[in-house]
């Protein structure tokens, strides 16, 4: 079983810390965010709900198969990985990744991509963004242990073509087909969100 | 300005000199002219366009390591660029030499000029995280736009110019796929809920100069330059929506 993401949208409130420390862990510019929460609004009823997203260790990870260098592999628990030395700055990832996940550092011309911090994993320890969030809405790990963190957490596995290892819990009326929507932007309107909150 | 203004200049600048190697390549070239105007013309479309391929990336003097990967988008640009600059080059060298062209090689770099607009748009076909890019409608918008971009070159190169019907015919038929190209484009974009403006004003001047094809029978020089900036504005205006995203 490979390993992936679950997110809480429902308790998520959006204060960031996850993607600030993520930052802060990894990343010395600012401003450049390995994971991300977005803003989706509603066009049709009430509010935004906050998704926090990072690299979503695909299935079938496009970030991979465009990369003009090799710089992308997929580890064995299909963590997939990025080895920054190779990196050319193409921004080829961004754009073929379904949610935009690698982030482009325009100080150093090269692109950063989530690996689940490795490097803490390796050390026996969570995620920086699982032990940071405030709320305990993200959690990190095999699938069939992180589909079990929140009651009710569906997967995105079947929404989008790469087929995305993310869990995500949400009100029942979510429509998981509004992932297509979460691409590089910030903020994004989906039809209608009525249930999400 | 856009952000992918160097990806912009590489399918405007390498296309034009590609799509006018393809058309020529069914075509009679002239030789009563300057035989090697036509490969310098192209080459250096061409190192423009290659430089700007360098200005798109992060960190340029890696570029080299993208041709260690001939099947992602980029790596298949690259070795396109390079095979067709490769034949560009032998035709000015044997221009040079024989003071005439020679057809086959003409042939063959209408052949690698082809290759290279399939690699355009392959290049944008594998983007599935731009969905106005990635499906198959950046096949058209690249080799039949990379078509459409060589007729006002290329009637430069040709004997009779648009006097000439055989070359009539394959430019007002190139100028329909590229007009083609920007409606599925326009189609494309549309269903998403984008703005189709600059596709439909590209199809509209595209369609003047496919008129204009048809009618310049005397290959008139101001017809000729007025069909040359009709496509390269069209095409121009069309690509930049394209990018930007």
């Amino acid at each position: 079983m490979p390993v992936g993401f679950a997110i809480n949208t429902v308790n998520c409130f959006g204060c960031k810390t996850c993607q600030l420390a993520c930052e802060n862990t990894h990343l010395q510019n600012p401003g450049v965010f390995m994971r991300r929460v977005r803003e989706v609004n509603a066009t049709e009823g009430p509010g935004t709900v906050f998704v926090s997203m990072a690299c979503n260790h695909c299935d079938d990870p496009q970030c991979l198969k465009v990369c003009p260098v090799g710089a992308y592999t997929k580890l064995t628990d299909g963590t997939v990985v990025q080895d920054h030395e190779k990196c050319i700055g193409c921004k080829s990832c961004i754009m073929a990744c379904p949610f935009h996940a690698p982030t482009f550092d325009e100080s150093e011309g090269a692109t950063y991509k989530c690996d689940g911090c490795l490097d803490r994993r390796s050390a026996g320890l969570l995620p920086q963004c699982v032990i940071s969030c405030p709320g305990a809405n993200i959690q990190f790990g095999n699938l069939d242990e992180v589909a079990q963190a929140y009651d009710g957490a569906e997967s995105i596995h079947d929404t989008v073509a790469t087929g995305p290892n993310l869990y995500v819990k949400h009100n029942e009326n979510l429509d998981l087909d509004d992932f297509k929507h979460i691409d590089g932007r910030e903020t994004v309107d989906v039809g209608s969100v009525d249930g999400w909150l | 300005m856009i952000s992918e203004f160097p990806l912009f200049l590489f399918t405007l600048l390498g296309g034009m000199s590609a799509g006018t190697y393809a058309l020529l390549a069914v075509l009679k070239r002239r030789e009563d002219g300057d035989a090697v105007i036509l490969p310098v013309v192209a080459l250096i479309l061409l190192v423009i366009s290659g430089f700007a391929l360098f200005g798109h990336l992060g960190r340029p003097a890696g570029a080299l390591q993208v041709m260690g990967h001939p099947t992602t988008g980029i790596g298949f640009e690259g070795y396109g660029s390079l095979l067709f600059g490769l034949f560009v080059l032998i035709d000015l060298i044997i221009c040079a030499a024989k003071k005439k062209p020679n057809h086959v090689v003409t042939v063959l770099a209408g052949i690698f000029g082809l290759i290279l607009l399939v690699a355009m748009g392959y290049a944008y076909y594998e983007v599935m995280g731009i969905e106005q890019w990635g499906n198959a409608a950046s096949f058209a918008m690249f080799i039949f736009g990379g078509l459409a971009l060589g007729v006002p070159l290329a009637a430069f190169f040709v004997e009779e110019g648009y006097g000439n019907s055989r070359f009539r015919l394959v430019a007002a038929l190139a100028i329909a796929l590229g007009v083609i190209a920007l409606l599925i484009e326009n189609g494309v974009f549309g269903g998403l809920g984008l703005s189709t403006n600059a596709f439909m004003i590209g199809a509209v001047l595209l369609a003047i100069a496919f008129v204009l094809v048809l009618v310049n029978r005397k290959n008139a020089v101001w017809i000729t330059w007025l069909i040359f900036v009709l496509v390269v504005v069209g095409m121009a205006i069309a690509r930049y929506s394209f990018y930007m995203i």
